[in-house]
């Protein structure tokens, strides 16, 4: 550039050649300490979610003789009983997924789009159902509407009272389809309303005004527009809600005893999980179980990168001050009923729970006592303290490995790596019984390369992969949050990957990965159809326990151990939002 | 949040350290081990660790655990399932101090059979629900439950993930063989008492439970579980059948268990009187002379106990099934 | 700001046949030049013209798929942007929202470890030298837009760096605080003595700030230069458009001579200095351009120089110039800026007009620029 005056124009002599080292590595993996956390990576997710699903699907074909065969696969499908199995579970799943949605969107539309007096409550009510197991929620329906349950015994009375031959024919016994129906439409229409409360805020309300504008009616503009917006969140929640129906354990195990609708059969998780432990068939637990995973993974494929791309998300530029819809009141006063119907519904499951614990004899004798909680308190101490350890351990390794993958996948991302993140997400779409199984034949000595069997190492380890994803896709949203010139700029400051990692992008996403541990914890208070596998005499577990306590009849016991897992899990929860109190402050802030 | 990684990382060291305890698999109820334990712990110092599982599951854990067992001790399983686990190499043999004041009736040649105690196999009825549904209580007589009355109102668990059912169908089957029939008559009366089953529920203790909270009117299955509903003052009355089934329960020690010493201890001590009393708090009969049994339970007259030949019930285990799959249709629920 | 005694030890950057690629297209396309040591260079260009993308690579954050990039002797190209001696300023700032400013001032000093002791003095150093003194304390969400910008060039600064690399730092600033910030980082920099590598759009800024300017389009270099070389002899139609305002006339080669060509254009022979950069053949079409200031509107029957007739399409008095839009007899139309006369002297559309040019100020550019200028050796 010794002439400035006379003007270059960008030519070089010659193309300088190919950066060599660039056709050795992705850049991404030349600093050591991303190859290190990729490789960590690589590792758990081949051995804790490739090895175990791998042994399932190999025990299920496997030969008594070694060799191969799908004739287990061929048994299923041409036993009526099987067949009436997977009928059972898709009705059931289908009838709840159809309910789940109806109530997530009624619940959503009248949160997001009414002025409905009491709604902060309504909100707050709606999440409780998500911090109690499935088998939980089936329990205290049997406390409620068994044929000894509150509701039921009052109709009986009533019956008798208005001197019915039969008194018995007012009462509505929960047992059956219609109450695992029930049950399971309670357990997940709060996944259906947080998706459709989300993509109820995120339609332009400019949209609908735009319609009202135009001379449309309400009934119209709901109709032609608001819902049509809608689709794919409804499509997607739909999906998500009937997946976890469909692998559902919990209420069918307390509830659908012999009056489902083919009523000699079960349902698919229960089945397999009897298969397993009751008949030791080992292979037609899993092919069970592989049967169980196709759909899930069907729909998780189909919900995860075909529906993604055809969200009509709506963002306006600029935050519009949220307007409501100017709703007929006929329409928001139907809300209002089926809101308060069902929270006082939740509410009475909570309050049933909570009384049974403290009643001598169920239906029986409703004297106070604290017998039971003496009892629940002594026999699972361990249980409890297990439980509180294994998922408060196994949810922060989840949340913190989580969003250590979901900033590798973001931030260090290279040609390949969209695969291992299907594999990574791959344990939230398999059903825990197919996880319980996997890690069961996997590490319980069939196999003879890593023995697990027994032990606390087992639960911990199937406890943290199975909510590993939580961390890896809220923190992956929350990374596409934070402008990545923020991490741009602590390189260019001379800080390392490691060190800017610690320094700037953990401190950021600190809000996301408490949301991610709180939400592991919690799902790991409640399972109970992976651990159903792995748990020990000494690695005994307070969901199981409580289970159990279900099983045998032991109804005074199985509250007091529930309202034990609600208070504990509560008061973790507590310590947690308190302990992070600073740490969310500053996003509140900027 | 580190004081939980702490406690963690301190429980799965804690894992690895020896303290004297001693593993059991039982379908006893936490409550019932811990009353049976303390008397041991406090003498011996040694721990007993349990988890509740059914007959079922325990044979499916052993045989899964076979290389690496991880259980040191087997309470109350029927000597038919401790013939086939033996036979499995699954138990190892041990006679217990006490096995010599064993009431004779109870006494085994086989030295892996020891028994520990015993209770009834009975029907049971909810008082309330029986008016309710508009039909009889039961009578001691089998032939009496395959009546079409009772369709849809007896309750009993699933041979195939419970003892106690199990047990159901070889009495089924040996008394009409006693009687001078074949097998297939049992068969048939199997087959017409599923036709009545509403539900075979997948643990033994299931249908007392249901039974007591008046889901279903009848029910079949072993006192001691009944007799522990009576006790939180549920409606629930026994009827004991003719014949009925009253084999003791025996224990076993599990071959290459961790601790083996302690399970023997454990083992020793369940033929003590002290052990032998805690039992009939919970509903179970002794099978040592001298200890009375449960206080306010029902007589066992002598003359009805069918005589089963446990090792035709073990031998026949998978073809009695089998055939119970074919018969009765029914899945476990 | 105020100036300082911190000296930097400057560096020259050197690019040299660099290419990126995102798929298939280059986002930079095989660009060579130098940004001398001390001095402020600016890579000058429309969006999407790959000035961005380029400073990207010399940061570190992208790596050339082609080519070399030397900062002093150092060959940097595989070197992340850590280990690297040069410092952004990110258009948005990129503040650590978590931080406080004194925080974000010591991020790059304890991120390299350097002695706890240096680290409270040199921040105040540096928060004094951007005028930001007494607001270490302030959280980075709490500053207006003008002192996050200054909490940038603070955090930058601070560590010493070689090379100061700024994108586009004064875009989301108001219009009279980006003059005015304009001014401050022109004496900073020469008071500082820093290489400094300036991505702008607005060419009014780089003209004002620059030593050198890259003019870049398509992932190309069209021309660089001192900024005044670039105003008066821009080297293709692209430059002469995007620097200042042009009217384009067609013409044609009639001779090509060492320091002269002969173009035909209005029906007239003009003789004019080369064009830079490109070798015309004659017979070959190409433009003329004429700065409106350069061009003269006289009476129709004047005859100094070299001139047109035409008439006044449409005028625009702007206050310190009129506008005229004059149709050429020839067939063009042109725009003519001229200070604007008193009142009674100003012409209306339809007055017949003669327009001169300033024959030394008009230049020759090939009539397609890229494909002349690549097809050239």
């Amino acid at each position: 550039m010794a002439d400035e005056t006379s003007a270059m124009t960008g030519r070089a002599g010659s193309r300088a050649p190919r950066d060599p080292a660039r056709l050795r590595l992705p850049r991404a993996l030349r600093e050591p300490a991303v190859a290190i956390a990729y490789g960590l990576v690589l590792f758990v997710v081949a051995l804790l979610v490739i090895y175990p699903t791998y042994t399932i699907l190999i025990e299920s074909v496997r030969d008594p003789d070694g060799g191969l065969t799908l004739a287990r696969y061929v048994r299923f499908f041409s036993s009526t009983y099987f067949l009436h199995t997977l009928y059972n579970t898709l009705l059931v799943s289908g009838i709840a997924t159809a309910l789940s949605l109806v109530l997530g969107f009624g619940f959503a539309y009248a949160i997001t789009r009414t002025d409905l007096p009491l709604k902060g409550f309504f909100t707050a009510v709606v999440l409780v159902p998500m911090l109690l197991p499935a088998f939980l929620i089936a329990f205290a329906l049997i406390l409620l509407l068994g044929r000894n349950g509150v509701i039921n015994r009052f109709m009986y009375a009533a019956g008798e009272w208005l001197g019915l031959a039969d008194p018995s024919v007012l009462q509505w016994v929960i047992f059956g389809s219609h109450g695992v129906i029930l049950a399971q439409t309670l357990t997940f229409f709060p996944m259906a309303f947080l998706v459709f409360s989300a993509a109820l805020s995120s339609i332009d309300p400019r949209l609908e005004e735009a319609a009202e504008d135009l001379g449309a009616s309400y009934w119209y503009t709901l109709r032609r527009v608001t819902l049509p917006l809608l689709a794919p969140a409804a499509f997607s929640s739909a999906l998500l809600v009937f997946m976890f129906n469909a692998s559902a354990f919990g209420a069918p195990a307390v509830l659908g005893g012999g009056r489902l609708f083919f009523p000699q059969a079960s349902m698919l998780a229960p089945e397999a999980i009897i298969q397993i432990l009751g008949l030791y068939d080992w292979g037609m637990g899993t092919t069970i179980a592989v049967i169980l995973v196709v759909p899930s993974l069907l729909i998780y494929v189909l919900g995860e990168y075909y529906l993604k791309k055809r969200s009509y998300v709506t963002v306006s530029g600029t935050p519009t001050a949220f307007r409501l819809a100017v709703v007929p009141p006929a329409v928001k006063w139907t809300l209002f009923a089926l809101c308060l119907a069902v929270s006082i519904f939740i509410i009475s499951i909570v309050l049933v729970v909570v009384a049974g614990a403290f009643t001598r004899t169920w239906g029986v004798n409703y004297d106070l006592t604290w017998r039971h909680m003496a009892t629940a308190l002594q026999a699972s101490r361990a249980s409890i303290i297990n439980s509180l350890v294994l998922s408060g351990g196994g949810a922060i390794a989840a949340a913190l490995f989580g969003t250590l993958a979901a900033y590798l996948f973001t931030r260090r991302s290279f040609r390949g790596v969209r695969v291992l993140d299907f594999t990574a997400m791959l344990p939230y779409a398999l059903p825990g019984v197919v996880m319980g199984l996997g890690f069961a034949v996997a590490f319980g000595g069939r196999f003879e390369l890593i023995v697990l069997t027994g032990t606390g190492t087992i639960i911990f380890l199937n406890h943290f992969i199975r909510r590993m994803p939580f961390g890896l896709r809220s923190g992956g949203s929350a990374l596409k949050q934070i402008d990545p010139v923020i991490e741009e700029a602590a390189a260019d400051l001379g800080a390392k990957p490691v060190y800017s990692f610690l320094r700037i992008t953990f401190p950021l996403l600190r809000a996301t990965i408490m949301g991610a541990f709180v939400f592991g914890f919690i799902n790991m208070m409640t399972d109970i159809t992976a651990v159903i596998f792995l748990v020990s005499p000494r690695w005994r577990l307070l969901s199981i326990d409580l289970f159990n306590a279900i099983d045998a009849g032991r109804l005074g016991v199985a509250a007091a151990l529930s309202v034990i897992m609600i208070v504990s899990t509560f008061v973790v929860l507590i310590v947690v939002w308190r302990a992070s109190g600073r740490g969310l402050d500053f996003l509140r802030r900027s | 949040m580190r004081k939980i990684l702490v406690s963690l990382l301190a429980g799965l060291a804690l894992s690895g350290a020896q303290a004297q305890e001693v593993i059991v698999y039982s379908p006893f109820s936490d409550e019932f081990m811990q009353a049976l334990a303390r008397p041991f712990t406090q003498e011996t110092g040694i721990q007993v660790l349990n988890i509740v599982i059914s007959t079922g599951e325990t044979q499916s854990r052993l045989r899964a655990e076979a290389a690496r067992p991880q259980a040191d001790f087997w309470l109350s399983v029927r000597p038919a399932i401790l013939e086939q686990a033996f036979g499995e190499d699954l138990i190892e043999a041990y006679e217990p101090a006490g096995a010599d004041a064993i009431l004779s009736a109870y006494q085994y040649d086989e030295a892996h059979i020891t028994a520990v105690g015993t209770y009834p196999l009975v029907f049971f009825y909810n008082t309330q629900a029986v008016s309710r549904a508009g039909i009889e209580p039961p009578t001691a007589d089998w032939a009496d439950l395959l009546d079409e009355a009772y369709r849809g109102h007896i309750v009993m668990p699933h041979p195939a993930t419970s003892g106690t059912a199990y047990s159901v169908i070889t009495t089924i089957l040996q008394s009409q063989i006693q009687a001078g029939g074949s097998e297939q008559d049992g068969w048939d009366v199997v087959g017409q008492l599923a036709q009545n089953v509403a539900q075979f529920t997948r643990s033994g203790r299931a249908p007392q439970t249901l039974v007591s909270q008046g889901e279903y009117p009848v029910g079949i299955g072993f006192y001691d579980a009944v007799w522990q509903l009576q006790q939180e003052g549920f409606p629930v009355a026994v009827v004991v059948p003719d014949p009925v089934f009253a084999e003791p329960y025996g224990a076993a020690i599990v071959r290459g268990g961790p601790n083996t010493p302690s399970a023997q201890a454990f083992f020793d001590y369940l033929l003590t009187p002290e052990a032998q009393a805690v039992l009939t708090q919970f509903g179970n009969y002794p099978v040592l002379d001298g200890v009375p049994p449960p206080a306010g339970g029902v007589v066992v007259p002598p003359e009805q106990v069918i005589d089963v030949d446990f090792r035709w019930s073990a031998e026949n285990r998978e073809r009695i099934l089998n055939t119970f799959q074919d018969v009765a249709q029914a899945e476990p629920q | 700001m105020a100036t300082t005694t911190l000296r930097l030890e400057s560096q020259p950057v050197r690019l040299e046949g660099v290419t990126k690629l995102f798929g298939k297209t280059a986002a930079v396309d095989d660009i060579t030049f130098e940004a001398e040591a001390g001095r402020l260079t600016t890579l000058l260009g429309p969006s999407g013209c790959g000035k961005t993308t380029t400073l990207r690579m010399i940061g570190g954050f992208y790596e050339p798929d082609a080519g070399s990039i030397h900062i002093g002797p150092k060959f940097v190209n595989t070197v992340p942007p850590h280990a690297r001696s040069t410092r952004t300023v990110f258009q948005s700032y990129a503040l650590f929202p978590h931080m406080t400013v004194f925080e974000n001032v010591a991020f790059g000093l304890r991120a390299t470890r350097v002695p706890r002791g240096e680290i409270g003095p040199r921040v105040d150093e540096a928060l004094d030298l951007v005028g930001l003194t007494g607001l270490a304390q302030r959280s980075s969400g709490q500053l207006s837009g003008g002192q996050q910008q200054r909490v940038a060039f603070a955090r930058a600064l601070v560590t010493r760096p070689e090379v100061l690399l700024l994108d586009e730092p004064l875009s989301n600033l108001d219009a009279k605080l980006r003059v005015h910030m304009r001014g401050e980082i022109r004496s900073l920099q020469q008071d500082l003595g820093i290489t400094t590598i300036y991505v702008t759009h607005d060419q009014e800024e780089a003209m004002s700030l620059s030593d050198h300017v890259v003019v870049m389009q398509a992932g190309r270099i069209d021309q660089q230069g001192p900024p005044h070389d670039i105003y008066e002899r821009p080297a293709t139609r692209f430059v002469a458009d995007f620097i200042g305002t042009s009217n384009f006339v067609d013409a044609r080669v009639e001779s090509v001579a060492a320091d002269v060509v002969e173009v035909a254009a209005l029906g007239s022979i003009l003789r004019l200095a080369p064009p830079v950069g490109a070798a015309l053949r004659p017979g070959e079409s190409v433009l003329l351009v004429l700065r409106p200031e350069h061009l003269h509107l006289q009476d129709p029957d004047t005859s100094d120089g070299v001139g047109f007739p035409g008439r006044v399409a449409s005028v625009a008095y702007l206050g310190a110039v009129a506008t005229y839009e004059v149709a050429l007899d020839g067939g063009a139309t042109v725009t003519v800026d001229n200070p604007a006369p008193v009142g009674a002297a100003l012409r209306h559309a339809g007055d017949p007009v003669r327009v001169r040019l300033e024959v030394d100020r008009v230049y020759v550019v090939p009539r397609t620029d890229s494909d002349t200028i690549r097809r050239s050796p």
